[in-house]
């Protein structure tokens, strides 16, 4: 490594820690060594006062019990807190903090609500990173701005401040400019089984649509390697056009990716596609309102030609995984005579929560609490059963058509089940004002009684609403303007159902409007009633990955990327392949080029305008 | 003048705003540079196209913070300018701290120098927030900043010895770090 590498590797870390220097430096140094050894006079009799009292009963920081705290902040008030409770009791805390100056150490001004912790329970020998929000609790820009030029104070305890214990860390409030984050595994249990050369790919894992590559293309070298050395075959997976209908799940959907939640290869290489099901869990804006939907991978579905599999000592490669398909005969959910399909989930995490946990860890504006939670176990406990599949794989009546030729404003019939018209037959797809597919969002039906659904739709850029009433035997659209659906839904009532409405009857995701369901006079309502129509939802200056099938050889992949230049966004750079199924061969086009193939094959894609707008 | 301030006279593309930002920062820069450069001259001339970077950049940018933003452009600079100049004598304090790095990062490595490269600052920050504050902030003054043992000591109020052992031993830690993470042998 030359000096000039070295240098630039220096003036590349993250600003908070010159800051951090600069503010100690300005300050007189000092009196942070003399504040320390107070402070830990103070606790040393602290921890011998509270050991006395409570020692029995509480968590105890003595004889061997230790606790280490970080906090990470992520900006919009948000802090990372990680724990990590070293002792063999679980540590139990209290839904308080205090947070103060490290020079004088005033409590720093408050609105005396409450911040919302994401946990409370730290179990024995564990790590755990919780997640405060501070928003209504402070001012989170005059936090940011830190007048007093001093380090803030971050302090959590077991059981009050007066009697309790109390562990505190520094936090700064300090936004950095971007830099790839790497996050350990909150849970490497099931990595256990993983080939011993590729398990360091596993250990650590980043949110980076792109900083995923480099690691991916080393990985997949590895794997080549080792799989050269396999005394037997290794079948490929296959990916038709048979997908999992997860009907009846509001919340749920099904996509296929190259990477898992985790940013890591699934197969051997980028040229395998898994299928997979998964959660969506809400999203805030800024104003710490729902705006949209992010999808947590659940369940993932590797799908096999069945003409392949005759010999079950041949091999399946699953996530790092050698395995064969005797052994993950126990696996199979699904099987006709062409495909047979197994759902490996247990490859992926060992631990739910941990999972969800190392899942949400990765955004800093999703929201979460019991009821996500919960709907998310429901969702886990229900799609473990692997004779919900039966009935549920089908094939795609448009295999020779792009997977969703969606029209702006129109609601697109998709797998119709039998002869009766039901809102459930259908997708919504809407665009922005402004014609950019950007306003793409997640759109929800409501049912009002026997006869109407409200459908309304909700939209990232905040440019466009549709709300329709629609008759629900006929699918009629009887009016778009969300004044009438109002106030029709408000002479028909209100909805408790517990997974929409749980703030004070408001509609769950709220995030425009304040819709009031104060008395329902309809239908009751069961959730199971309710389905997401569409997500994947798109965000402008998004790194986005998007994946269009144009017929069953091949399709086309789009990425974004952020240009910066001197910390200053400047450009989003689209890459855009046309990349063959089956040889995985990727043509790096020119979009005109990929608009005339499109063409070509009588295809019309979502992409279309975003393509002609840029 | 606040920062703000200075940051609004640079939206108005008011050549105050270099006037306010040199009285404000300039001798802290020129301090930056000189560590680096080691020589009065190029300091200042570093300086200037700093100031020049700073007026092309705000905006669009909005710094959070202006002495930051500035510092990093001076300290890019004068990186590049002191790795450009090869006929430089290499007497700086910045070419001893650099000396240090390098013995420290030098060993034979199980992954690409230019992987190694590409890493090296994501995991320089990880690394940093496994340190105490202390010891970060002397690695930062030390490594970032370019500044003198000498200079370091007598901002903590320690022996120039004892923050330079400090020092050795983070750069101890920092190499079983990447050691740890499969980046040296």
């Amino acid at each position: 490594m030359t000096r000039q590498e070295i240098s630039y590797a220096v003036g590349k870390i993250c600003p908070q820690h010159i800051q951090e220097a600069e503010n100690y430096l300005e300050g007189d140094c000092t009196l942070h060594i003399r504040f320390r050894r107070i402070m830990l006079v103070a606790a040393v009799v602290a921890c011998l006062l509270t050991l006395t009292a409570f020692a029995a009963s509480v968590f105890s920081a003595w004889g061997g019990d230790r606790l280490v705290m970080n906090a990470l902040y992520a900006g919009d008030g948000i802090v990372w807190v990680e724990i990590k409770n070293q002792s063999d009791k679980e540590l139990q805390l209290e839904p308080v903090i205090k947070l103060y100056y490290y020079s004088t150490q005033e409590l720093v001004e408050s609105t005396g609500e409450e911040p919302y912790i994401s946990d409370l329970t730290i179990p024995a020998n564990s790590t755990k990173r919780i997640r405060l929000d501070l928003r209504r609790t402070y001012d989170v820009a005059a936090l940011e701005k830190n007048d007093r030029k001093d380090f803030y104070c971050l302090q959590l305890t077991n059981n009050g401040f007066s009697l309790g214990q109390k562990w505190t860390c520094i936090v700064s409030f300090v936004v950095s400019d971007y830099v790839t984050p790497y996050y350990p595994l909150t849970d490497d249990t099931n990595l256990k089984s993983v080939l011993p050369s590729l398990r360091a790919y596993f250990y650590n894992y980043t949110p980076d649509v792109f900083a995923r590559w480099p690691d991916a293309f080393d990985y997949m070298e590895l794997v080549e390697a080792e799989l050269a050395m396999v005394d037997g075959k290794v079948v490929r997976p296959s990916s038709p056009m048979l997908y999992c209908d997860t009907y009846g799940w509001l919340s749920a959907g099904f996509d296929i990716l190259t990477f898992d939640g985790y940013n890591k290869v699934m197969g051997r290489d980028d040229t395998e596609h898994i299928d997979y099901i998964g959660v969506y869990v809400p999203t805030m804006n800024d104003a710490g309102e729902f705006q949209g939907s992010w999808h947590i991978p659940m369940f993932f579905f590797y799908k096999y030609k069945v003409a392949d599999v005759q010999n079950k000592q041949d091999y399946a490669f699953v996530r790092g995984n050698l395995l064969t398909f005797a052994e993950i005969e126990q696996y199979k959910v699904y099987q006709d005579e062409k495909y047979v399909i197994y759902e490996m989930h247990e490859f992926f995490y060992s631990d739910l929560r941990s999972y969800v946990e190392d899942m949400l860890y990765q955004r800093d504006d999703i929201y979460f609490d019991d009821q996500v939670w919960e709907r998310i176990v429901n969702y886990y406990n229900y799609f473990s059963n692997k004779e919900v599949y039966a009935e549920r794989f089908y094939y795609s009546p448009e295999e020779s058509r792009a997977r969703n030729p969606l029209t702006m404003g129109d609601l697109i019939e998709i797998s119709k089940k039998g002869a009766a018209v039901s809102l459930d037959d259908f997708m919504y797809y809407s665009g922005g004002s402004n014609g950019s597919p950007y306003g793409h969002g997640i759109g929800w039906t409501f049912r009002i009684d026997d006869n109407y659904d409200v459908f309304c739709s909700l939209h990232m850029n905040g440019t466009f609403k549709g709300w329709y009433l629609i008759h629900n035997p006929t699918g009629d659209k009887i009016d778009f303007r969300y004044e009438n659906v109002e106030a029709f839904v408000q002479a028909h009532g209100p909805a408790e159902d517990p997974y929409l409405c749980p703030k004070n009857g408001k509609l769950w995701h709220g995030a425009h409007t304040n819709l009031e369901w104060l008395a329902f006079k309809g239908k009751e309502i069961n959730w199971t009633d309710f389905r997401l129509i569409c997500g994947d939802p798109i965000v402008p200056g998004d790194t986005t990955a998007m994946r269009h099938r144009i017929d069953e050889d091949w399709y086309v992949e789009v990425y974004q990327k952020e240009v910066y230049q001197n910390g200053v966004l400047v450009d989003m750079e689209d890459f855009i392949y046309l990349v063959h199924e089956t040889t995985g061969d990727k043509c790096d086009l020119q979009k005109d080029d990929i608009w005339n193939f499109l063409e070509a094959h009588s295809v019309t894609l979502r992409i279309e305008k975003h393509m002609v707008s840029n | 003048v606040e920062d703000n301030k200075i940051v609004a006279l640079f939206y108005e593309r008011s050549e105050q705003a270099i006037v306010e930002l040199s009285q404000k920062y300039g001798k802290l820069c020129g301090h930056i540079a000189y560590n680096i450069l080691n020589n009065s001259q190029d300091a200042e001339e570093c300086v200037n196209d700093a100031y020049l970077g700073a007026w092309n950049t705000i905006p669009p940018h909005k710094p959070d913070s202006l002495r930051t933003y500035i510092l990093r452009i001076v300290r890019n600079i004068a990186v590049t300018k002191y790795h450009a100049n090869t006929a430089m004598k290499r007497n700086s304090h910045y070419d001893v701290a650099l000396d240090e790095l390098e013995t420290c990062l030098s060993s034979p490595l199980t992954v690409e120098s230019a992987v190694f490269a590409k890493e090296l600052p994501h995991l320089l920050d990880r690394f940093l927030y496994s340190l105490d504050t202390q010891s970060r902030v002397m690695f930062v003054c030390r490594y970032w900043f370019g500044e003198p043992v000498n200079d370091i000591a007598q901002k903590f109020k320690m022996r120039p010895n004892s923050v330079a052992v400090r020092l050795a031993r983070t750069r101890d830690r920092l190499r079983k770090f990447l050691m740890k993470e499969g980046y040296m042998s």
